[in-house]
C-alpha cells in the first residue's frame, strides 16, 4: 500500500475520533481483561468504517477486541494505528490464522509500548514535572508573587501534557503508516536516550530545589544540619524500600519520642 | 461551596487519575490549590498540594498496581483541615494519607465489579445486538465517581469530629510529635522526589 493510499484511508476525522475515544481507554479497567472495553470503544469508528454497514461483521470485530489488552494509556495510540491497519488488511479474508495474528501482534505491541510508556511518562516525565512545578511554586511564593500556586499548576500541566498529547495524536497515524514495522520504526525516537535526559533534567531540578530549601530560608547552622540529617535518613529509608507514607508514620513515632525526651 | 458539592467535584476530577484523559488535573499539585481556594484556604491548599505531590511522586500506577490515591488524600486533608471539623493540619495530614491508602481497597472492589461489563458486552454481541460500549463506559465511570464521592464524604464526615476530639484528648507529647513530624514532612517529600529521579 502506498503512503498516498494510506493517507486517503486514514483521514484526520477518523484519527481524531480514535484519539479522542482513546482518552477513555481505562474507563472500564478491570482485573480480568484490563483495558479491553476502552480499546474496543476507541477502535469502534474504524471497525465500523471497515465493516461498511455490515453489522454482524462489525460485532464480530468488536468481540475480538473485547479480549485482554493492556498498555500504557498514551502509547495505546500506536497500537490503535497498527491494529487499524491490520484490520483493514484483514477485511474480507478472515481466516483464523490471520485473526490470531492480529491478536498476537496487538498483545506484543501493547507489552512493548507499555515498557517504553511507563518509563517515559510515569517514571521520568511525571516526577520531572513535579520537580519543576514544586520549584516554581516555592520560588514564586518565596519571592512574594501572588498566584504562585496557579503558575505552578499551569507549568505542570503544560510541561506534562504537550508531549503526552503529541504522542496520543500522532501515535495513531504513525502506527497506521508503519503497520507491522512499528517496532523497528519506533527506534527512531530514541526513547531510552530521551528517558535518560528527562530523568537527568528532573534530578538536577530536584537537587536545586533541595539545595534552595536547605539554604534560602536562612536556617541557623544547627537547624540546617537537622534538616539535612532528616533528608539523609528519609533517603536511606526510601532506598531500603519503605514507601514515603510509611516513613512518615515512623517519623511520627520518632518525633513523639524526641518530644517526650525534650519535654522531660 | 458546601462539603457534598466539594466531594462531588473531587469525585469527578478524580476520574482523570486513571479513567478519563489522564491530563494530570487530578494531581495534588493542581488539585490542592484549586480545592484550597474553594475551601477558603488558598495558602494551605497550595502547600498541601506541593506536599502531597511529593509524597505520591515515587509510586508508579503500572498495570494492576494501586498506589496511594493522591487526589483523595489532598482533598480529604483540605476538607478536614479547612472544613467544618477544623482539624489541626498535623492530625489531618496522617489521617488524609490513611484515607488515600484505604481508598485503594474500594478502588480494587470497583475494578473487580467492572469485569461484569465485559460479560454484558459479549452477551449483547452473541445475541446479535449492538454492545453499546459508550453506555458501558458511562456506567463504569458513574460507579467509580459515586464510590469516590461516598468514600470522601463519609470518610471526612466520620473522621473529622473524631479527630478533633482525639486531638483534644491526646497527651501533649503526642501532639508535639505530630506537629514536629508534620513540619518536617517536606524533607521526606524531597527525599521521595530525589529518589524517584536518581540516575540509574
Amino acid at each position: 500500500m502506498t503512503a498516498t493510499t494510506l493517507e486517503k484511508r486514514m483521514d484526520k476525522g477518523l484519527q481524531a475520533q480514535v484519539a479522542a475515544r482513546g482518552l477513555l481507554l481505562q474507563s472500564c479497567w478491570n482485573y480480568e481483561r484490563m483495558q479491553n472495553i476502552g480499546f474496543a470503544f476507541a477502535m469502534e469508528p474504524w471497525l465500523r468504517r471497515i465493516a461498511g454497514g455490515d453489522d454482524p461483521r462489525l460485532r464480530k470485530a468488536l468481540s475480538r477486541h473485547l479480549e485482554f489488552f493492556n498498555t500504557q494509556p498514551y502509547m495505546a495510540s500506536f497500537v490503535c494505528g497498527v491494529v487499524g491497519r491490520l484490520e483493514e488488511e484483514l477485511a474480507g479474508q478472515e481466516e483464523p490464522s490471520r485473526i490470531h495474528r492480529v491478536a498476537s501482534l496487538k498483545g506484543a505491541f501493547g507489552a512493548a509500548l507499555a515498557g517504553i510508556g511507563d518509563a517515559l511518562f510515569w517514571g521520568a516525565l511525571r516526577p520531572c514535572c513535579a520537580a519543576l512545578a514544586v520549584g516554581t511554586w516555592l520560588f514564586l511564593w518565596a519571592s512574594g508573587q501572588s498566584h504562585a500556586a496557579l503558575w505552578a499548576a499551569l507549568v505542570y500541566l503544560a510541561a506534562y501534557n504537550l508531549p503526552a498529547l503529541w504522542v496520543r495524536w500522532h501515535g495513531v497515524s504513525f502506527g497506521y503508516r508503519w503497520g507491522e514495522a512499528t517496532s523497528s520504526e519506533l527506534k527512531r525516537f530514541q526513547w531510552q536516550a530521551r528517558i535518560k535526559n528527562i530523568r537527568w533534567i528532573g534530578f538536577i531540578l530536584a537537587l536545586g530545589l533541595t539545595a534552595y530549601s536547605l539554604a534560602v530560608p536562612g536556617w541557623g547552622p544547627g537547624q540546617f544540619w537537622i534538616n539535612a540529617s532528616i533528608l539523609a535518613a528519609a533517603l536511606l529509608a526510601r532506598a531500603l524500600g519503605l514507601a514515603t507514607p510509611r516513613i512518615y508514620a515512623y517519623s511520627i513515632a520518632a518525633w513523639t519520642v524526641v518530644a517526650f525526651i525534650l519535654g522531660e | 461551596m458546601n462539603m457534598p458539592a466539594l466531594c462531588a467535584a473531587a469525585a469527578i476530577v478524580e476520574l482523570d487519575a486513571v479513567h478519563v484523559g489522564q491530563w494530570m488535573v487530578s494531581r495534588p499539585i493542581v488539585l490542592g490549590p484549586a480545592f484550597g481556594a474553594l475551601c477558603g484556604a488558598p495558602e494551605l491548599g497550595a502547600a498541601a498540594g506541593a506536599l502531597f505531590e511529593l509524597f505520591c511522586v515515587d509510586v508508579l500506577p503500572v498495570g494492576a498496581a494501586l498506589p496511594i490515591n493522591g487526589s483523595v488524600a489532598v482533598v480529604a486533608f483540605l476538607l478536614l483541615a479547612a472544613g467544618p471539623a477544623e482539624t489541626p493540619p498535623a492530625a489531618a495530614f496522617p489521617a488524609a494519607l490513611l484515607l488515600g491508602s484505604l481508598f485503594r481497597r474500594l478502588d480494587a472492589r470497583v475494578r473487580n465489579r467492572r469485569a461484569r461489563l465485559t460479560a454484558l458486552a459479549e452477551d449483547s454481541v452473541e445475541r446479535g445486538k449492538d454492545p453499546h460500549l459508550g453506555r458501558l463506559i458511562l456506567s463504569g465511570l458513574g460507579w467509580h465517581a459515586v464510590a469516590t464521592f461516598a468514600f470522601l464524604y463519609l470518610g471526612v464526615l466520620g473522621l473529622g469530629p473524631g479527630l478533633r476530639w482525639a486531638w483534644a484528648a491526646a497527651p501533649e507529647t503526642l501532639q508535639r510529635g505530630l506537629v514536629l513530624a508534620f513540619s518536617n514532612a517536606p524533607w521526606l517529600g524531597l527525599a521521595a522526589l530525589l529518589y524517584s529521579l536518581k540516575p540509574k
